[in-house]
């Protein structure tokens, strides 16, 4: 036989399951607001013509942790020819998209972007920072893109933004937390 | 938290009925009672042992002679519960009427043949001498992980000051089960920055099992476990309690615990206990530098109320863990090529100032625990034990915003809900037979959110149930114990990660077989065998993101089988009255060893290309030894040695396995300074201690990122003493560790590519006991 002094346990133990079978297990659980980059637009207008413009994306629907590869778009560039540039980011994964360039502009001592070419395209195009920060080191949202004269060629055009912890650590050439590295494909006619 | 308040309630109300059940006793003259507690099988003397007297409520601690005494008792029928870890309780009943000497032999659970016993990081010098109760208060550190550091076998994976996770030769998170008042902590151990939810203030013994202890604990036990045992509850009237400091200089850490306990007149065998703590600390130090938001802060209460007889008791415990814990700012990196030039810088590449402030990333953790205990004795053949535990994790992790100037912003939160219930049954010792059948269940429900979620949500049904009889015969003690688990898990979809509903089963068998053999009264010799198993957890099967503090894309494998070990364990202790030699070596062979392996594949991100790492199942190796001695030099100076010393290997193709503990030793000379002859300072000691850590070489460069940091020795002393002043105790501890400001980065610490570990750290303990 149980002894009596079991009986408070048993009932307090019925006491608990009874309040505690609440546990949830919804299988679409509520979202947390989250800043992801999923579009970055780079758009470049011949700065003779005005009219002339290459543009190359790179979209990622659901962010990096996402199931989903990220699209990525090329360009292509007369040979000869100077473009100006513009950078646009974008986080359209909320409800209502976010302009991450305009953060980016207000936090501009954070933040830098670096261009480079690679592949055999290199050495063929040279990207000049037209802004500033308020200390006057280069952002990066808007550039003058050079091509110099040559044969038919292809590359990348590598994107990096480098996002610092302390404005401090923002030198011109330094670079940071990465929040952008992206290469995109660019052929020269 | 609802179903919490409610139980606390019902706890609380039921708590003041209990006493009344109480027996009255007959008081009569006062009457001495002295014993000793031995070893049934080596005969040799048990000093720790705890000797409690019923209905009086009395304690003591048996000496270093494993004696004890309780002198002036009313004389009358008492009740005599004698307990120590490692060993089966003994409870007798005794009519004292006259002076009596007792001798009490305690019979091994030989089982858990690899026992270490710690009830501090110290009482590894302490295993053949007594220890109080307060002077383990007077050695405690700012975490379980610290408290535990130093045994042979065990190390801990750090991330910081604040999160340590016990490794027991070389497993650890989901390899090791860790009980916390008879119930297994479920808690979000998906991270090797999960730390265990644990007040390192909480009164309780710790005892490590080494090796897998899984038919008594379950599929997780498959690498140790780690029981965290609350000390007794009163059984007598009065009040007492103790007011705990503890201040750190490297982080100008303070925390404090007050306790309070206390049984209720005219209800002998009632018991009730508060206890709550709370710690505030700043950044981490390095010798050079500061670690930028290393600070944490944690809160806890703790209550516990129980009621015992000699027939059965029962024991109710309620607490709450709850913590925010930064992360160092320059272990968060955007992709592969931030993380090598951090890892070429070695060290942070902003000058962070101190402070106390907490800022993203950040994580909040709350842990919530009831726990239900009883135990009868039924049929007059036994003893019947009952667990049921329920608990609450919450985990949140928050990141800084691009604003540096908008506050951190949450982008993960897990819940999870644990039931558990475990029903185990020991018959009484008959012929030399011994032994316990058991059964236990758990449901499970994990609920996340946020972009960033690691797992998916998920329902798990786990059922066990297991025997295990030992037989003793002379110097002879035989073991053996089987268990079968089955374990269904339903794994509701996670769109946004692309992982579609299913279902999960897995179901296996756990056998061990063990020998205790007493050579003579110095030397006894014990061999273990075990094959043991777990499920893979649910972060090995659907894991789906980029890891920040190691840039790897962690991809899980849902088809994922159960992870199989086999090993061997063999121990030998000779002892005698100033030396204590045990030498330990085992081998376990693993079949499916989960391990997350590079696949050389990239993954494409906004950030760049991430390299691909996915959980794999391979053939492993592990095996290692361990040598400690304890030799007691002079009366008043003792020494302790430690080695320990694991590898691990993996099978076609052969490769080692990742994340193995370094070698290590541990030296430690204690000098008891003799009596000063001023009664306001007693018991001065003097600790001195040497930990060498070598250069881990067992790993392939490709391995890793970077190459395992260089061995590094630090030293740490103490200076412990009692004083009694006011009529009362202080019992008070200055201790510095990383007494040479040695600068060193530590192969299991998780920010060694970016930060070294920290430096020279003072801490000063202060307790005070108080009541009766």
């Amino acid at each position: 036989m149980i002894h009596h002094t079991l009986r408070w346990p048993v009932a307090l133990l019925l006491i608990a399951l009874i309040a505690s079978c609440d546990d949830p297990q919804s299988p679409n659980p509520p979202e947390l607001e989250q800043e992801l980059i999923t579009h970055v637009t780079l758009r470049l207008i011949d700065s003779a013509t005005m009219i002339d413009t290459a543009v190359a994306t790179f979209i990622d629907e659901d962010g990096a942790n996402g199931p989903k590869s990220p699209m990525i778009s090329g360009m292509t560039l007369a040979s000869g020819r100077t473009y100006l540039g513009s950078i646009h980011i974008e986080d359209r994964s909320n409800t209502s998209a976010e302009d991450i360039s305009e953060e980016i502009r207000e936090l501009a001592t954070q933040h830098q972007f670096f261009y480079s070419i690679t592949g055999e395209a290199e050495g063929r195009v040279t990207t000049e920072i037209l802004d500033t920060d308020t200390n006057g080191l280069p952002l990066g949202l808007s550039t003058r893109v050079r091509v110099t004269p040559g044969s038919s060629t292809q590359g990348g055009y590598r994107v990096i933004l480098s996002h610092y912890e302390k404005p401090e650590l923002k030198t011109g050439t330094s670079q940071g937390e990465s929040d952008i590295d992206i290469t995109f494909p660019i052929t020269i006619r | 938290m609802r179903s919490l308040a409610i139980a606390v309630l019902a706890f609380l109300s039921i708590s003041g009925i209990l006493p009344s059940i109480g027996h009255a006793l007959e008081l009569r003259a006062p009457v001495t009672l002295r014993g000793r507690v031995l070893d049934s099988v080596s005969k040799e003397t048990l000093p720790g042992a705890s000797v409690v007297l019923e209905p009086s409520g009395f304690g003591r601690r048996t000496r270093s002679n494993g004696e004890f005494e309780f002198v002036n008792v009313e004389s009358g029928r008492y009740a005599v519960h004698v307990r120590l870890i490692g060993y089966f309780e003994k409870h007798l009943e005794l009519d004292l009427t006259a002076n009596t000497e007792l001798t009490i032999l305690l019979v091994p659970e030989p089982l858990h043949g690899s026992d270490v016993i710690v009830t501090s990081k110290d009482e590894r010098l302490h295993r053949e001498t007594y220890m109080s109760e307060e002077e383990l208060e007077a050695v405690r550190g700012q975490t379980l992980g610290e408290t535990l550091e130093h045994i042979p076998g065990v190390t801990t994976l750090q991330t910081g000051a604040s999160i340590s996770k016990p490794v027991i030769r070389g497993l650890h998170s989901q390899r090791v089960t860790i009980l916390n008042a008879g119930v297994a902590q479920e808690g979000q151990q998906w991270g090797a920055e999960h730390a265990p939810e644990v007040d390192p203030f909480a009164p309780t013994v710790i005892e490590v099992l080494k090796g897998a202890s899984s038919v008594e604990f379950g599929a997780g036990a498959i690498g140790g476990v780690i029981r965290l045992v609350p000390r007794e509850l009163p059984t007598s009237a009065g009040i007492r309690g103790s007011l705990t400091l503890n201040a750190f200089s490297n982080n100008r850490q303070g925390a404090g615990s007050l306790l309070i306990e206390g049984g209720l007149r005219g209800a002998p065998g009632f018991g009730w206990r508060v206890q709550g703590s709370g710690r505030i600390a700043g950044d981490s130090r390095t010798p050079d530098y500061v670690l930028g938001n290393t600070a944490f802060k944690e809160d806890n209460l703790a209550v516990s109320s129980g009621y015992s007889i000699e027939a059965g008791g029962v024991e109710l415990h309620a607490s709450r863990f709850s913590s925010t814990i930064g992360i160092f700012s320059g272990s968060h990196v955007g992709n592969k090529e931030d993380l090598e030039r951090a890892i070429e810088r070695g060290q942070p590449a902003v000058s962070y100032n101190f402070d106390y402030s907490i800022e993203g990333p950040y994580q909040t953790v709350t842990h919530d625990l009831l726990s239900l205990g009883a135990h009868t004795r039924v049929f007059d053949a036994g003893r019947l034990e009952l667990h049921y535990g329920l608990q609450q994790n919450d985990r949140s992790e928050f990141e800084k915003q691009r604003d540096p100037t908008k506050p951190a912003r949450e982008t993960m939160n897990l819940k999870l809900l644990t039931h558990s219930l475990d029903l185990k049954f020991s018959h009484d010792p008959a012929d030399g037979w011994y032994g316990s059948v058991g059964v236990n269940g758990i449901r499970q429900g994990n609920t996340g959110s946020g972009f960033d979620v690691l797992i998916p949500n998920y329902r798990l049904h786990q059922a066990g149930v297991y025997a295990l009889e030992n037989y003793l015969v002379g110097n002879l003690t035989l073991t053996a114990g089987a268990r079968f688990d089955l374990n269904a898990t339903t794994v509701y979809p996670l769109v946004r990660k692309g992982i579609e509903g299913q279902e999960h089963r897995f179901s296996s068998l756990s056998g061990a077989v063990g020998a205790s053999y007493q050579l003579s009264s110095e030397l006894n010799v014990r061999l273990n065998a075990a094959s043991a198993w777990r499920p893979p957890s649910i972060n090995e099967l659907h894991a789906y993101g980029v890891h920040h503090g190691t840039a790897q894309f962690e991809v899980g494998d849902s088809s994922l089988r159960e992870e199989r070990s086999v090993g061997m364990d063999l121990t030998a202790r000779y002892q005698t009255a100033s030396l204590a030699v045990e030498v330990s070596t085992y081998l376990t062979t693993f079949d499916g060893f989960i391990t997350l392996s590079p696949t050389r594949r990239s993954v494409l991100t906004v950030n760049g290309a991430f390299p691909e790492f996915k959980y794999e199942q391979r053939r492993a190796l592990l095996r290692g030894a361990e040598l400690s001695i304890n030799y007691q030099i002079l009366e008043e100076l003792s020494a302790h040695v430690a080695i320990a010393s694991v590898r691990g290997d993996h099978y076609d193709p052969d490769q080692p396995v990742y994340g193995m503990p370094p070698d290590r030793l541990q030296v430690d000379l204690r000098y008891l300074v003799p009596d000063l002859r001023i009664k306001a300072i007693q018991h001065t000691e003097l600790h001195l201690g040497l930990q060498a850590v070598s250069e881990h070489d067992n790993l392939l460069p490709e391995q890793d990122l970077t190459p395992p940091p260089p061995g590094y020795v630090l030293v740490d002393a103490r200076l412990s003493t009692e004083l009694h002043v006011f009529g009362g105790r202080i019992l008070t501890s200055l201790e510095v560790q990383n007494l040479l400001n040695t600068t060193y980065k530590d192969y299991l610490s998780r920010y060694r590519y970016f930060a070294h570990d920290p430096g020279r750290n003072f801490v000063a303990r202060l307790s005070i006991p108080f009541g009766s």
